[in-house]
């Protein structure tokens, strides 16, 4: 009767399981499964206990991406991942006495200072004694330099 | 004066873009039936006791045949006995004949003989 039991919980345990393969864009990002790391992608026919985890994905120079997800019982999951890759700006203002603002968050005073930024859009603010005198949308593709001189066309971008 | 460095990333409040295929097993159902003399035909319908109105596979057999499907596992609810079989023997008043099931662990599931009557 001992056997049958084990048999019982063998049988429960494989099915509780899913063969899950990892691929990422790009490739050799090191991935980490309920914070403990699977190794760098590709990973392949890795197995994974059914029900929620959090998966982590971790590139220099790239973003930071993590991501709950449920694995449901299943013969195979494949997953694919694509991450966000961070770009290189130089930010450098003419002008004096401006507090500058990223997307509602960052905010800083220098007239020149590097950033490292998350490909996108960005919403970048301008104010003088607290008042609100320029707000525009720049698109990050790539490493690149901004140059910013308050005007009316006071924005020009500097690839 | 020197270039300064923000001291961490300019993040966009984005979800990553994180895809996720599935390939599932496949449970085959087995279920033998004994015909009696009465009805030539029946429906029968696999679905989940709390959503009868969308059956999970219906068709119709007739006298002399078994049933066999080959069905998704994840078609099948995890629930204890939430998935149920159903044969409606077909042309006069038969009573249905209901038959409760757990999700199938193994790649076959065989039902104990039904029989028609």
């Amino acid at each position: 009767m001992k056997h049958v039991f084990s048999i019982v919980g063998l049988l429960s345990i494989a099915i509780s399981q899913t063969i899950v393969n990892i691929n990422t864009i790009p490739r050799e990002v090191t991935v980490f499964l309920d914070d403990i790391e699977l190794g760098d992608s590709p990973i392949n026919t890795t197995i994974i206990d059914t029900g929620k985890h959090s998966l982590r994905f971790e590139k220099k120079r790239f973003v930071t991406s993590s991501t709950e997800i449920m694995i449901a019982p299943s013969k195979l999951l494949d997953i694919q991942v694509r991450l966000v890759p961070l770009h290189s700006v130089l930010f450098m203002a003419e002008d004096e006495g401006l507090v500058f603002e990223w997307d509602e968050s960052y905010k800083w005073t220098h007239k020149k200072i590097s950033f490292d930024m998350q490909e996108g859009t960005h919403v970048l603010k301008v104010f003088r004694n607290r008042e609100l005198v320029d707000k525009q949308r720049i698109k990050i593709t790539r490493p690149q330099t901004i140059g910013y001189r308050l005007s009316i066309d006071s924005t020009y971008v500097d690839h | 004066m020197g270039t300064k460095s923000f001291p961490e990333p300019i993040l966009l409040d984005t979800n990553p873009v994180v895809a996720l295929r599935y390939t599932y097993s496949e449970v085959e159902l087995l279920a033998p039936f004994k015909w009696q003399i009465g009805p030539h035909a029946a429906d029968i319908l696999v679905l989940h006791r709390n959503n009868p109105a969308s059956p999970i596979f219906h068709s119709t057999v007739f006298a002399g045949d078994s049933f066999h499907v080959i069905l998704p596992y994840n078609a099948f609810s995890e629930d204890s006995l939430e998935n149920l079989l159903t044969v409606q023997p077909l042309g006069g008043g038969y009573n249905p004949i209901h038959h409760f099931f757990n999700a199938p662990i193994d790649s076959i599931y065989e039902f104990p003989m039904i029989s028609i009557p």
